[in-house]
């Protein structure tokens, strides 16, 4: 619910797997506004990183902590406030578009609106397609109707693992686009990413994560990029 | 107001992908049809029979078919990671929860409608005591519903999920069986001394205590 102020906040997050830690005292605090750009190699641990923040998996230690308005939230209000797009697309390929968005609006505890339906399906480029089943969209188009989900959310967190899978050039620049606007309308997005064009040109903040630990945390922007990505080919930062 | 919408969006959506698929419904009505016709043909050799067996005969159909609904019952879950949209919505466990074990209810009762007929037709059954014999198909239904939902649940990710379903649930479900036996008994005519009633009403407490026990169990073990 853009207009509201939400930080969110990870404290010393561990996440272990068998013997392997995946994540090592990982602390981190965002808040509106910011659109932070998780990098890191494979394996450094993005996407448990970003499973923890949005409650899809639970720290082995550690916590995360969202803030609304100053009052931590908890239960319902956090898993109202926060959206995650994963590499699993989370749609229900056998409804068609309009089906998807307008169950995940009900999920999200508003009533379908036909006309916010209608206004998400033209945003997202599927208006001409809204009455096909998923099944039958390309991946792109798939990813489309994923972000529609977190269109109609109303939710305050987005997250977002390497979104910008399976869309053409222009389809990777609508999407910055429409993150941007997100951000200035005074969302907190966070999303991995391997593109040092797509966290120069979107990015408040960049994160590089390597073996579970973050290693920078600093700016966005082409500097900010630059420096991430200087770090995490080894050089220096 | 707002969980019962998210409750029926879920049964909705849940049937839209079914009548579009039609992969639970139509697996299940023809996996209890050729029950019958099998049964039909190991014992119509005695017609005279029929009231002693078929009963047995109505419940057996129902609980193998109803299992093929339990297997594939998180099937769309699974695909895309969809349970994770429901478990990290707002929705309750809870709510997600009955509405599943709605879902399986409505399919399983859309099976038994015409297997039932079918089983009557071919056995020549009259059902005297048509009350009983409703009521114990739905709180019976009730019963297979609440259990292999929250099972199949926890089985959804399983490998030989198959196989482990009914090894888990048939042994918490022998209770619900032979008590659907015994009203059905009466409800056909078969000349047993039982009381349905006090049957119906075991079976109305079945499914209060595995209400209530399910619809906590769901949230816990769909997290774990």
């Amino acid at each position: 619910m853009p207009g509201r102020t939400v930080e969110l906040r990870a404290e010393r997050v561990v996440r272990v797997a068998g013997r392997r830690h995946i994540l090592r005292d990982v602390s981190l605090a965002a808040a509106s506004g910011d659109l932070v750009a998780v990098l890191g190699r494979n394996g450094a641990g993005k996407t448990t990183l970003l499973s923890v923040l949005a409650g899809r998996q639970v720290p082995d230690g550690g916590r995360v902590v969202l803030t609304i308005d100053g009052r931590i939230a908890s239960g319902t209000a956090v898993r109202a406030a926060t959206a995650m797009l994963p590499h699993d697309l989370l749609i229900y390929p056998d409804l068609t578009a309009r089906e998807n968005l307008a169950f995940f609006m009900t999920l999200a505890g508003q009533a379908p609106d036909a006309g916010q339906i209608a206004s998400v399906l033209d945003r997202i480029g599927l208006a001409r397609d809204a009455d096909r089943v998923v099944r039958q969209f390309s991946r792109g188009m798939q990813q489309r109707a994923a972000l529609g989900r977190l269109l109609v959310s109303g939710a305050d967190v987005w997250i977002l693992d390497e979104p910008t899978t399976g869309l053409d050039e222009v389809g990777r620049r609508w999407l910055l686009g429409l993150l941007s606007d997100q951000v200035r309308s005074g969302r907190l997005v966070l999303m991995s990413s391997h593109h040092p064009s797509e966290v120069a040109s979107c990015a408040t903040r960049t994160l590089v994560l390597e073996s579970g630990r973050v290693v920078l945390d600093g700016p966005g922007g082409a500097d900010g990029a630059a420096a991430a990505f200087t770090r995490m080919d080894g050089g220096a930062p | 107001m707002q969980a019962w919408r998210q409750f029926v969006a879920i049964v909705r959506k849940d049937l839209v992908v079914e009548f579009r698929t039609r992969e639970i419904l139509l697996t299940m009505a023809l996996f209890s049809m050729l029950l019958v016709i099998v049964f039909a043909f190991a014992f119509l050799s005695d017609p005279t029979r029929a009231r002693d067996y078929g009963p047995g005969i109505i419940w057996v159909t129902v609980l193998f078919a109803s299992t093929i609904g339990q297997n594939r019952l998180f099937d769309r879950e699974r695909e895309n990671g969809c349970l994770w949209s429901l478990l990290l919505s707002p929705t309750g466990a809870g709510t997600i929860f009955l509405a599943k074990a709605t879902t399986q209810f409505l399919f399983t009762v859309l099976m038994e409608l015409p297997t039932l007929l079918l089983i009557l037709v071919f056995f020549d059954l009259a059902v005297v005591r048509p009350g009983a014999f409703v009521g114990a198909l739905l709180l019976g239904t009730i019963a297979l519903s609440l259990v292999g939902t929250l099972f199949s649940a926890m089985l959804m990710n399983a490998r030989m999920k198959e196989v482990l379903l009914p090894l888990v649930t048939y042994p918490l479900l022998v209770p619900v069986v032979i008590a659907g036996v015994k009203v059905t008994s009466v409800a056909v005519g078969a000349p047993v001394a039982e009381d349905p009633e006090l049957w119906l009403r075991f079976l109305l407490g079945f499914d209060m205590i595995f209400a209530v026990a399910t619809w906590f169990l769901f949230g816990r073990m769909i997290r774990a």
